[in-house]
């Protein structure tokens, strides 16, 4: 057991409380190694001093102001006002996350079961965090620091062929972000994972897997909300705001939501055939693909 | 003689949770104007929908749900929008009289850090370091997975060492 492999396991546990129960070998080096007792103690350190910040001194005023506008008590809260409809979409995205961590903390299969998922999940999140960072300097670095890891990761994690494939596109999207500046190319590229997400919660239900079909209402809910809606959004407000919606954006748009479309209807006719515990993530998954009202269309250039 | 007035169970749930609530989202937000709006919507959120709230589970890991969901919410319908992100306030605004400048500036150097991390590094991290959640009750906060937590928390005390290294 060397340093680094002790490092490794050290900055992922939680500590104090999982060192009583670290594998035998991380144990035995870290009784004798006085690097990594000095690491744990510097981590403790740290987040000690995390933890001991301060409120702010407004923090309790705030809480006594709310209070009091409160009266005893709130009867129902009604709504607090239009920013309540944009969260009733999201409610959706909620109570799918919802589902999934309750899953997980039911789950009882092997640790090695948790572990292939594991990898997507990352890949999936690091795809999001890429594709919401804005400069292409943020994205490099982003992608260097977690690039290999991920491979490393994903050569060691047993995996079966339409998850290695899903994991092989998610790193190809990684690579591509590091290089797009464009919001609708990026879309089009979220919206070829959406569909490979569609197809895979498609066999989820044909195996009346309930634990994959959340897994995967999960993944597309964040990749439809953050990957392509924001993006989509994003481009019709500029174009809207340009006035400028010429041909070839038309097509593209044109093509994203005919693609949506088609998603859609493949959603429908799983939803259909699908058992009951995979029906109910299908049904969130065709809510969260329906045609959204557009807020602001692009308007044609005069002349 | 005035009546003392008893505590409704709204009340209480604030009192009791009011600061854990405040704290996530201040790690979140980073400003005082954000975090207070949040941290009043996370409350009403969770008395609209307390019949959900499953007894013998842990309410404030519920609460810190619903807490980290608004937050989400406000930043994607920021981003939607094209309004202003949430915006930092100046550094030190925490610092308080009498508080040890070695840990002051340490804590400050753990903000400085946390800038450069995602809103699920710094969720991750917070939720351990201050709430003393296992990586199974983190990962059911943030929407993730246990597994995907622990690999937060590894990247955030690695980027937090590195600051910490530097500063030193």
């Amino acid at each position: 057991m060397s340093c680094s492999h002790a490092k490794e396991w050290i900055l992922q546990a939680a500590l104090p409380e999982e060192l009583a129960a670290a594998p035998p070998d991380v144990a035995a080096h870290v009784r004798e190694c006085g690097q990594c007792q000095r690491l744990i103690q510097k981590l403790n350190r740290m987040e000690r001093s995390w933890r001991d910040e301060p409120l702010p001194e407004s923090a309790e005023t705030a809480r006594e102001l709310f209070l009091s506008r409160q009266a005893v008590e709130p009867s129902r809260p009604v709504a607090a006002g239009p920013r309540r409809l944009v969260l009733a979409r999201w409610a959706v995205v909620a109570s799918v996350m919802l589902c999934v961590g309750l899953s997980v903390f039911f789950m009882s299969s092997p640790q090695t079961a948790r572990a292939d998922s594991d990898v997507i999940e990352r890949l999936v999140d690091w795809n999001l965090e890429l594709s919401e960072s804005t400069t292409p300097a943020d994205r490099e670095r982003l992608y260097s620091e977690r690039i290999e890891s991920l491979k490393s990761d994903l050569a060691k994690t047993k995996l079966s062929d339409e998850d290695r494939s899903f994991a092989e596109s998610l790193l190809e999207n990684g690579r591509f972000l590091t290089s797009s500046t464009e919001p609708l190319e990026e879309a089009e590229r979220f919206n070829v994972l959406a569909d490979q997400i569609v197809d895979r919660v498609n066999i989820a239900a044909t195996r009346s897997d309930a634990v994959a079909a959340k897994k995967n209402a999960n993944q597309y809910s964040r990749i439809a909300a953050t990957g392509i809606d924001a993006k989509l959004e994003r481009e019709l407000a500029k174009a809207a705001k340009i006035a400028k919606a010429d041909e070839a954006f038309k097509q593209r748009m044109e093509k994203l939501e005919a693609r949506e479309m088609n998603r859609l209807k493949k959603l429908e006719a799983i939803h259909k055939n699908a058992p009951d515990p995979a029906r109910k993530e299908v049904r969130k998954m065709l809510d969260q693909t329906q045609p959204k009202p557009k807020k602001n269309p692009p308007k044609q250039a005069k002349g | 003689m005035p009546e003392s007035r008893s505590e409704s169970p709204f009340e209480a749930m604030v009192r009791e949770h009011w600061d854990a609530v405040y704290r996530l989202l201040h790690s979140l937000c980073r400003n005082v104007h954000d975090t207070e709006d949040l941290s009043q919507e996370t409350f009403l959120r969770a008395w609209k929908r307390i019949e959900s709230f499953a007894p013998g589970t842990k309410m404030r890991s519920w609460l810190l749900k619903i807490a980290s969901n608004a937050f989400l919410d406000e930043q994607r319908r920021r981003k939607r929008t094209r309004s202003q992100p949430l915006e930092e306030e100046l550094p030190g605004a925490l610092a308080e009289p009498g508080h040890s400048l070695d840990v002051a500036q340490q804590a400050a150097a753990i903000r400085e850090a946390m800038k450069d991390l995602s809103e699920l590094t710094r969720m991750v991290f917070h939720l351990r370091a201050t709430e003393d959640l296992s990586f199974r009750e983190i990962a059911e906060v943030a929407g993730t997975t246990e597994q995907a937590a622990r690999w937060h928390m590894h990247h955030a005390r690695t980027k937090i060492l590195e600051r910490l290294g530097n500063s030193e």
